[in-house]
C-alpha cells in the first residue's frame, strides 16, 4: 500500500473554494477599476491644465484686444484733433481716451507679471513698454497742446503713428503666440479626451472579461450542484425520503450536498417514527370510536356502563376499568361499573369517593381535566388499591357534558407508561361519548316518566271538553256541507283536511273563535287557474265572519271609512285646483243669459227665487251652478239640463286647465321678452351679437368717453385666477397689442383691490406705484402712466376688469370721465353677463315650455295610453319612435317576478312597439334588472353593451331595438315600473337631453300611483261589500247549519268555485278523533 | 558622525544666542553733520551730447560751469526726445535729478516748453532755466522758471550775408527745423542779412535774390516721422540753390553739400549751433553761427549759488568787440576757411555795422507773407522780432 492510497480520495484532491474564487475575482476587478480611476484622473488633470491654459489665453487675447482698441482710439482722436489746434478740446478728448489706454496698460502689466511663459511674458512686457511710451508721449502732447506747441505735438503724432504700427505688429505676434498656446491646449484636450475614452474602454473591457470568466466558472461550480440539490429537495418534499444527492465537487457545494444527504437521512428516520405514532393514535381513536358507537346502542344506564368498562378494558387491553358517576349531592363519586370480579365486588359494596383532591378520580372531577399517572412507582398522589395490586399506570378522565361533570372514567394498566398524554385524546373522545350516552340515558329515563304523567292528564281534559260541546247542542257526530255548481248538500263523511290535496287547488281556511279553531272551509279551485292570495283572504274573511260577527262588523265600518276618505281626498284635490283657478281668473266667474244675450254676472249674486239650481260637479266636487227658470224643470228638460251641466262641468275643467297652461306660457313669454330686451341693450351698445366685437366697441366707447389713449377689457374665466385681455383700443404705432395677455390676479394687489372692492381705482404715475409692482413690466411695455381700473360686475360677481390708460406723464381723468366710464362698464357688465346667460336661459325656457305642455296634457289624460303618449311626445327626442311603459310585477315578498307592458306609444314610423300586456319574466329576460334600475339607464348600443346578456340582446334584436333609454317610474320611494324609450338606431345619448322625460316620468308615476291606490281601494271596498252581503245572509240564518250553507253558497257564487266545503270540527285531539261537518 | 552632529548643533545654538542677544539692542548710528557744498546742476538735452550741433553746444556750456566752479557737478540727460525716449517725459527726468540733489536745472529745448512749466510747478524751490523759451516774458511761468537765450538773429544775419557774398546763382536755401516763432525769426534774420549784402556788396537788385526755406519738421531727423534733411538739401541743390544754410541741430546739410561738391557741384553750406560744425567738411563750409553758452550759464549758476538769481527773460546780445570771444560773447561766427580775404573784409564791415548800430536790418518797409510788418523807417521792437509770426515777403517757403 503506497502512501497516496492510504489517504481518502477527497483529501487527495486539492481543496477548492468558491468563496476564494469570488474574492480573487473581486480583487482583480477592483484593481482594474482602480487603474481606470488613476488613468482617468491623470487625463482629467491634463484636461484641467489645458482648460486653464485656454482660459488664460482667452484673457490675454481680450486684454490685447482692449489695448489695440484703446491705442487705436487714442491715435484716431489725436489725429482728428491736431488740425483743430484747440488746446482745451484736445486736452479733454485725448485725456478721456488716455484713461482707457491707461486701464488697459494696467491690465497688460498685471498680465505680464503673472505670465509664466517666458516668451509670452517678454512679448507682453514689450507691448506694455510701448504702450507706456504712447501714454507718456500723449501726456506731453496734452501739455504741449495746452501750451500751443502744435509743431511739437505734430511730431509726437508722427511718432505715435509710427509706434502704433509697431505695437500692432507686436500685438499680432503676441496673439499668434497665444493662439499657438491655445492650439497646443486644444490638442492636449483632444488627446486627454481620447486617452480617457481609450483607457476606460480597455479597462471596462477587461473588467467585463474578468467578470464573465468568473461568472462562467462560478456558474459551472454552483449551477449544476444547485440544480441537483433543488430537484433533490423537491423529491424530498414530495415524500421520497430515500432520495440522496450525488455531488462530486470538493468545495462548498460538496459540503452542502453532504449536509443535504444527512438531513434527508434524518428526515427519513423522523418521518418513519412519526408515521408509526400517527398510526398508533389512529388505532386508539378508531377503538374509542368503535366503543362509543357500540355504547350508543345501549339505553339502560347500568347496562351501558357495564358494557362500557368491559369494552374499554378489552379493546385497549387494560388491567382494570371503572366508571364513577357524581351522585345527587354532587359531593361524591359513586362507582357505577367496574370490570371483572373486582368491579362487581366494589359496586356491590357501593364504593364511593369524595369529590376532592384526595384521590386521582376526585381530582379529575374537580379539575374537569384528565389526571394521568403514567408510572405509579414514581407518583406521589397514587394510592394503591389492595384489590388491584398490578396497577402500574392509571388515568382518570372526567365525563363532561358542556361544563358539567357527570362522573369519571378510570383506566388502569399493569404496564408502566402504557397510559400517557399521547393516548389521552382517544380516551377523552371516548369519555365524551360516554358522558353524552350517560346524559342521554338519564334524560330518556326522565322523559319517559314525564310523558307518562302528561299523557294521562291531557287525555282526561280533551275528552271532558268535547263531551260538553256535543251534549250541549245535541248534534250528530259531525256537521258539514258540500257545495258543487248545482247546489248545497250535507257532507256525508268527515272532512279530510289537506289530506293528499294539492295545495294549489285546494284552499283551506280554519274557522277560529277566540283563537280556538272550531272548523274549516275547504274549496277546490276552478280548473283553469290556481287560487289567488286574494281569494284565500276572502275565504278567511268568510271563515272569520262565521266565527266572529263582531269582528266582521268592525271591519266593515273601517272599510267604509277608508272609502270615504279616498273619495274626499279626490274631491279636495279638485276643489283646491278650482280655488287656485278662481284666484287667478279674476272677478267674473258667472254669466247670465237673457234675451239672447250672455252677460257676466258677479259671482256673489244670491240665487233668485223661482229658479232651479243645477250644480256643476267635477269629480264629485261642486265647482259652480247653473240657474234655470223653474218652468224648464220638467222631466225631459231636466235631463237635458243635467246633460248640459255635465258637459259644461267637464268642459270648464278642461278650460281651466288650458287657461292655467296659457298663463304659464304667458309668463314664459314675458321672461323671454325681458331677455330679448336685455339683449337689445347689448345690441344698442354693440350693434352686433358677437361678444368680442361688442366688447371692442365698448372699449372704444370707453376710450372716447374718457379721451384716453387706450382701453382694454380683460375677462376672468370661471375658476381661473387670471384675467385675459379680450378687447382693446390702442394706437399700434405707440404700444404693442395686449390681446390675449394673461394678467395674474394672485400677487397683484391693484387688481385684487378692484375686484375685492368692486369699485374703480385710479392710479397716476402708476409705474412708480408700489401696488403696481407685479405688473410694472407690462405697464412699461405699454407705456402706461395713468391707469383707471374698473371692475366689470355682473350680478354679484366681478367677471373682469377694464383698464383705461393715459400715456402722457401727469395726465389724469376728470371725475366726470371716471363716472361716465363706470356707467358704461356697468352697462357692459350686464350686457356681457346677459349675453352669456341669454343662450342658457333660452334653452331652459324651451325645456320648461315643453315640460309644461306635456305636463298639462298628462294631467288631462284619461288613461295610461294617453299618459304615456303625453310623456313620449313631451320628451321630444327624435331618436325614439316607440315608448313602452312596463309595470313591475312583484310576488308576496316584494321580489321582482316579471314586467308587464301597460301602455305604449308609437310615432307611426318603423315597427310597432311591444304590445300591451306583454309579460317578461326572469327566464325570458335575464337582464330584467336593467329595467328595474332605479336610475335612468342609457344604452347607446344594445348589441355591444356589457350590461346585457345574449338572451336579452336576442329579445331586443327580435323587436328591432338597437338603443334604449330606461327611465324609472317611481312614486313615494317605490318603483312602480319603467318607461322604455326604444330606438331603432344606435345612438349617443346625452343624459341632459332626458331631463324632460325624467320630469314627466315623475308625474306619470304620481298619476299611476294615484290610479293604483284607487283600484286597490275599490277592490277592498268590493271585497268588504261581498263579505257584508254574505254576512247579512248568514245573520239571517236560523241555524248554524243554515248559516254555513249560506256562506258556502255565497262564496261559491262570488268566486265561481267548482266545489267547496265547509265543516266544523274539534281542535286536534291527542287521539286524532275528529268531529267535523263536511260538504261534498 | 556623532561628534560632527554635536559640533553643528553647537554652532547653530551659539548663532541663535548671538541673534537673540543682538536683536533687542538699539542701533546706534553716529550722526554726522555734513554740509552740502557741492553745486549740482542738471542739463537736459534734446539730442545726444555729441551731435556736432545744438546739444553739443549746450553740453559744452555745462562743462564750462564744471570747469569754472569748483565742487560742481553736471547731471546730464541727453536725447530726451520722442524718438529716442518716447516713454520719458521731462517730469521724470527732473524727478530723477532732484533725487540726485540737483540745485538747478537747464532745460535746453523749445520742445520742453510745456513740460517745463508743468514740471516746475512741482518743485517751486528749484531754479529752472529754460533756454529758448519765453514763459518768463509772458509771465505765465511758475516763479522758479527763468528764460535765457542768445540773440542768434545776428549770427543768422552774418550767415545770410556770407551766403550772399558767395552765391553765384543768386539762389540761397534755408533748411529749417519745425515752424515756430524762433525758427521763423532766424530764417527771417538770415534772409535780411543775405538781401542786404547781396544789394550792398554784390550790387545786385535785392529782388533778384532767391531765398528758399524748407522745413524738416523737427530739430533733427526722426525716421518715419520727419522729412529727411539730406533729401531736402539734395532737392534744394537740385532746384539751383548753391548755398545751403542749416537751421537744424544736426549736420546732414553740410554732409550732403560736401558730397554734392565732391560730385562736382559748386555748392556751399553753413551749418549751425556748434563752433566746430565745419570740421567734417571745411572745403565746402562757409562758416558757422554758433552759440557759446558757457559764460552765460556760468553767470546764472553763480547767481543761483549766491542766491541772487532772479527768474527773468534774458536775450543776451553778442560781444561786439569780439563776437568770437569765448569768455564773453554768447553768439559767435566761425568764418569758413574757403572765404576769400576780400569776402572776409566785407563781412567784417558788415559785422561792425551791426555792432555799432549803423546797420539795422529789421527796419521798414518790411512785409510778412500775409501782410505788412514794418512801415517805412520803422524799427522792430525785440518782442516783434521774437514773435515773428510769418516769413518775410521775398522768402519762398511755408510760414506756418
Amino acid at each position: 500500500m503506497t502512501k497516496n492510497n492510504s489517504r481518502p480520495l477527497a483529501q487527495q484532491r486539492r481543496r477548492t473554494s468558491i468563496r476564494r474564487r469570488l474574492l480573487a475575482q473581486s480583487v482583480v476587478t477592483l484593481g482594474l477599476l482602480l487603474l481606470a480611476a488613476v488613468l482617468i484622473s491623470w487625463q482629467v488633470s491634463r484636461l484641467l491644465n489645458a482648460t486653464t491654459v485656454l482660459e488664460t489665453a482667452a484673457e490675454r487675447v481680450r486684454v490685447v484686444g482692449d489695448v489695440r482698441t484703446s491705442s487705436t482710439a487714442l491715435l484716431g482722436t489725436v489725429s482728428r484733433l491736431v488740425p483743430l489746434q484747440d488746446g482745451a478740446v484736445f486736452s479733454r478728448d485725448v485725456g478721456a481716451v488716455l484713461a482707457d489706454l491707461e486701464a488697459s496698460q494696467t491690465e497688460l502689466t498685471a498680465l505680464a507679471e503673472a505670465e509664466q511663459d517666458e516668451a509670452v511674458s517678454r512679448a507682453l512686457e514689450e507691448v506694455a513698454a510701448r504702450v507706456s511710451a504712447i501714454i507718456s508721449l500723449s501726456r506731453t502732447m496734452v501739455l504741449q497742446a495746452q501750451d500751443g506747441q502744435w509743431p511739437s505735438v505734430q511730431v509726437r503724432v508722427g511718432v505715435l503713428n509710427r509706434d502704433q504700427q509697431q505695437i500692432n505688429a507686436e500685438l499680432n505676434r503676441l496673439v499668434e503666440q497665444v493662439q499657438e498656446r491655445q492650439q497646443e491646449a486644444s490638442r492636449e484636450v483632444a488627446a486627454a479626451r481620447q486617452a480617457a475614452i481609450l483607457f476606460s474602454g480597455i479597462v471596462g473591457f477587461l473588467t467585463i472579461l474578468v467578470t464573465v470568466i468568473a461568472f462562467v466558472d462560478i456558474n459551472r461550480r454552483i449551477g449544476g450542484p444547485v440544480a441537483a440539490l433543488t430537484s433533490g429537495a423537491e423529491r424530498l418534499a414530495s415524500g421520497a425520503f430515500g432520495e440522496r444527492v450525488q455531488i462530486d465537487s470538493n468545495d462548498e457545494m460538496g459540503d452542502l450536498a453532504q449536509a443535504f444527504n444527512a438531513m434527508a437521512m434524518e428526515l427519513q428516520a423522523s418521518y418513519g417514527e412519526l408515521e408509526e405514532r400517527v398510526q398508533q393514535r389512529t388505532r386508539d381513536l378508531a377503538l374509542a370510536a368503535e366503543v362509543g358507537q357500540r355504547l350508543s346502542l345501549v339505553r339502560n344506564l347500568d347496562e351501558l356502563l357495564n358494557e362500557a368498562v368491559t369494552r374499554v378494558r378489552d379493546r385497549f387491553d387494560l388491567y382494570y376499568t371503572q366508571v364513577y358517576l357524581v351522585d345527587e349531592t354532587g359531593r361524591n363519586l359513586a362507582l357505577q361499573a367496574g370490570t371483572g370480579s373486582v368491579g362487581e365486588e366494589l359496586v356491590r359494596r357501593s364504593f364511593r369517593l369524595p369529590v376532592d383532591r384526595t384521590s386521582i378520580n376526585g381530582t379529575a372531577a374537580i379539575e374537569k381535566e384528565a389526571v394521568i399517572i403514567s408510572d405509579t412507582a414514581q407518583s406521589a398522589i397514587f394510592r394503591p388499591n389492595v384489590l388491584l395490586p398490578d396497577t402500574r399506570s392509571e388515568m382518570a378522565v372526567p365525563l363532561l357534558v358542556g361544563d358539567e361533570v357527570l362522573g369519571v372514567l378510570d383506566l388502569q394498566s399493569n404496564e408502566a407508561g402504557a397510559l400517557t398524554e399521547e393516548i389521552l385524546p382517544a380516551f377523552e373522545a371516548l369519555a365524551g361519548q360516554l358522558a353524552i350516552a350517560v346524559e342521554n340515558a338519564r334524560l330518556f329515563r326522565q322523559g319517559e316518566e314525564a310523558r307518562r304523567v302528561a299523557a294521562g292528564a291531557a287525555q282526561h281534559r280533551i275528552q271532558d271538553g268535547w263531551q260538553d260541546y256535543l251534549n250541549a247542542i245535541d248534534r250528530q257526530e259531525f256537521i258539514g256541507f258540500a257545495y258543487s255548481g248545482a247546489g248545497i248538500g250535507p257532507l256525508d263523511e268527515p272532512l279530510t283536511v289537506a289530506a293528499g290535496g294539492d295545495e294549489e287547488t285546494v284552499l283551506t281556511a280554519p274557522i277560529t273563535l277566540h283563537e280556538a279553531e272550531i272548523g274549516a272551509i275547504e274549496l277546490l279551485a276552478p280548473t283553469d287557474r290556481p287560487w289567488a292570495p286574494e281569494q284565500l283572504e276572502l275565504v278567511k274573511g268568510v271563515a272569520d265572519q262565521i266565527a266572529q260577527q263582531v269582528e266582521n262588523l268592525r271591519l266593515l265600518a273601517e272599510s267604509q271609512r277608508y272609502r270615504d276618505e279616498a273619495e274626499a281626498a279626490l274631491r279636495r284635490a279638485t276643489q283646491a285646483g278650482w280655488a287656485r283657478f278662481q284666484e287667478t281668473a279674476g272677478e267674473v266667474l258667472a254669466y247670465s243669459y237673457e234675451r239672447g244675450q250672455v252677460a257676466p254676472k258677479p259671482a256673489s249674486r244670491p240665487v233668485l227665487p223661482g229658479r232651479v239650481s243645477v250644480p256643476l260637479f267635477v269629480r264629485g266636487e261642486p265647482v259652480g251652478e247653473m240657474l234655470i227658470p223653474e218652468d224648464a224643470g220638467e222631466h225631459k228638460a231636466s235631463r237635458l239640463v243635467d246633460a248640459i251641466a255635465g258637459r259644461l262641468s267637464a268642459h270648464i275643467e278642461n278650460l281651466r286647465l288650458s287657461q292655467q297652461t296659457e298663463l304659464a306660457l304667458a309668463e314664459a313669454e314675458r321672461r323671454s321678452a325681458q331677455q330679448t330686451l336685455l339683449n337689445r341693450v347689448v345690441s344698442e351698445i354693440s350693434a352686433t351679437l358677437d361678444l368680442r366685437e361688442s366688447l371692442n366697441i365698448v372699449a372704444k366707447a370707453l376710450a372716447e368717453a374718457t379721451s384716453s389713449d387706450q382701453a382694454r377689457i380683460a375677462l376672468r374665466r370661471p375658476g381661473r385666477s387670471t384675467l385675459t385681455v379680450v378687447a382693446e383700443v390702442h394706437d399700434p404705432q405707440r404700444t404693442p397689442s395686449a390681446l390675449g395677455l394673461e394678467i395674474s390676479i394672485d400677487g397683484n394687489p391693484l387688481t385684487q383691490k378692484v375686484i375685492a372692492g368692486r369699485r374703480s381705482v385710479l392710479v397716476t404715475g402708476v409705474q412708480a406705484s408700489p401696488e403696481a409692482e407685479p405688473i410694472r413690466d407690462m405697464l412699461r411695455t405699454q407705456g402706461i402712466e395713468t391707469l383707471l381700473l374698473l371692475p366689470i360686475v355682473a350680478g354679484t360677481d366681478v367677471i373682469g376688469t377694464v383698464g383705461i390708460d393715459l400715456l402722457e406723464p401727469g395726465a389724469t381723468f376728470t371725475a366726470e370721465e371716471r363716472l361716465l366710464a363706470e356707467s358704461i362698464v356697468l352697462q357692459a357688465g350686464t350686457a356681457i353677463q346677459n349675453a352669456r346667460l341669454f343662450e342658457q336661459v333660452q334653452e331652459t325656457l324651451a325645456v320648461t315650455e315643453r315640460l309644461y305642455n306635456a305636463s298639462a296634457r298628462l294631467n288631462a289624460a284619461s288613461d295610461l295610453q294617453e299618459t304615456v303618449a303625453a310623456v313620449a311626445e313631451g320628451g321630444q327626442h327624435p331618436a325614439f319612435d316607440r315608448v313602452v311603459l312596463f309595470l313591475l310585477e312583484q310576488n308576496a315578498e316584494g321580489a321582482l317576478e316579471a314586467i308587464v307592458s301597460a301602455a305604449t306609444w308609437h310615432s307611426g314610423k318603423g315597427p310597432a312597439p311591444t304590445p300591451v300586456g306583454s309579460r317578461y319574466d326572469q327566464d325570458t329576460l335575464e337582464a330584467l334588472h336593467l329595467v328595474v334600475t332605479g336610475e335612468p339607464l342609457f344604452v347607446d348600443e344594445i348589441e355591444t353593451d356589457e350590461r346585457a346578456d345574449p338572451a336579452t340582446k336576442a329579445v331586443f334584436r327580435a323587436l328591432d331595438i338597437r338603443s334604449l333609454v330606461v327611465i324609472p317610474v317611481t312614486a313615494r320611494g317605490r318603483q312602480l315600473g319603467s318607461l322604455l324609450l326604444e330606438g331603432g338606431e344606435v345612438q349617443h345619448f346625452v343624459p341632459e337631453e332626458f331631463e324632460t322625460y325624467i320630469a314627466l316620468a315623475g308625474q306619470l308615476a304620481l298619476a299611476l300611483d294615484r290610479q293604483m291606490l284607487l283600484t286597490s281601494a275599490q277592490r277592498r271596498a268590493e271585497r268588504e261589500r261581498l263579505i257584508n252581503v254574505i254576512s247579512q245572509k248568514i245573520q239571517t240564518a236560523p241555524t248554524i247549519d243554515n248559516a254555513m250553507q249560506v256562506a258556502l253558497a255565497e262564496l261559491g257564487q262570488a268566486l265561481r268555485a267548482r266545489r267547496g266545503y265547509v265543516a266544523l270540527r274539534a281542535a286536534p285531539g291527542a287521539n286524532g278523533d275528529e268531529e267535523a261537518v263536511v260538504t261534498e | 558622525m556623532k561628534k560632527r552632529a554635536a559640533y553643528l548643533t553647537g554652532i547653530l545654538l551659539s548663532l541663535l544666542v548671538a541673534v537673540a542677544c543682538y536683536a533687542p539692542e538699539p542701533t546706534v548710528t553716529p550722526v554726522v553733520e555734513e554740509v552740502d557744498t557741492e553745486f549740482v546742476f542738471g542739463m537736459v538735452l534734446v539730442g545726444p551730447k555729441d551731435d556736432h550741433g545744438w546739444s553739443e553746444a549746450h553740453y559744452n556750456g555745462g562743462k564750462y560751469i564744471e570747469e569754472h566752479i569748483a565742487d560742481s557737478r553736471m547731471l546730464l540727460m541727453e536725447s530726451l526726445n520722442p524718438d529716442a525716449q518716447p516713454d520719458k517725459a521731462l517730469g521724470d527726468v527732473v524727478d530723477d535729478m532732484v533725487a540726485e540733489g540737483a540745485d538747478m536745472i537747464f532745460v535746453t529745448s523749445d520742445d520742453f516748453s510745456a513740460d517745463t512749466t508743468f514740471t516746475a510747478s512741482r518743485y517751486p524751490e528749484l531754479p529752472i532755466v529754460h533756454v529758448s523759451g519765453d514763459h518768463a516774458l509772458r509771465a505765465d511761468a511758475p516763479p522758479n522758471v527763468g528764460n535765457y537765450f542768445a540773440r542768434m538773429v545776428y549770427g543768422k544775419m552774418i550767415a545770410g550775408c556770407t551766403s550772399a557774398l558767395v552765391t553765384e546763382t543768386g539762389h540761397i536755401a534755408y533748411v529749417g527745423p519745425l515752424i515756430n516763432g524762433e525758427t521763423r525769426r532766424l530764417a527771417n534774420a538770415a534772409f535780411l542779412g543775405a538781401r542786404y549784402c547781396y544789394e550792398e556788396y554784390r550790387d545786385q537788385p535785392p529782388e533778384s535774390l532767391q531765398f528758399d526755406v524748407e522745413w524738416v519738421g523737427f530739430w533733427f531727423h526722426i525716421p518715419g516721422v520727419t522729412r529727411d534733411p539730406a533729401e531736402i538739401t539734395n532737392e534744394l541743390i537740385d532746384r539751383g540753390a548753391d548755398v545751403i544754410m542749416s537751421g537744424i541741430d544736426t549736420p546732414e546739410p553740410l554732409q550732403v553739400v560736401a558730397t554734392r561738391a565732391a560730385e562736382g557741384h559748386t555748392v556751399w553750406a553753413l551749418p549751425y549751433d556748434y563752433e566746430d560744425a565745419c570740421a567734417p567738411a571745411p572745403q565746402v563750409c562757409l562758416g558757422v553761427p554758433y552759440f557759446n553758452w558757457g559764460p552765460g550759464y556760468l553767470r546764472l549758476a553763480e547767481e543761483v549759488i549766491s542766491g541772487e538769481w532772479q527768474p527773468t527773460w534774458e536775450w543776451a546780445a553778442p560781444y561786439w568787440q569780439d563776437i568770437n570771444d569765448p569768455g564773453r560773447s554768447p553768439v559767435g561766427f566761425y568764418r569758413g576757411t574757403v572765404l576769400t580775404a576780400e569776402q572776409g573784409t566785407t563781412l567784417d564791415a558788415f559785422i561792425r555795422g551791426l555792432g555799432n548800430g549803423s546797420i539795422v536790418l529789421f527796419r521798414g518797409p518790411l512785409n510778412y507773407h500775409n501782410g505788412p510788418f514794418l512801415r517805412e523807417g520803422e524799427v522792430a521792437t525785440d518782442e516783434q522780432i521774437w514773435d515773428s509770426p510769418q516769413l518775410l515777403e521775398g522768402m519762398e517757403g511755408l510760414s506756418d
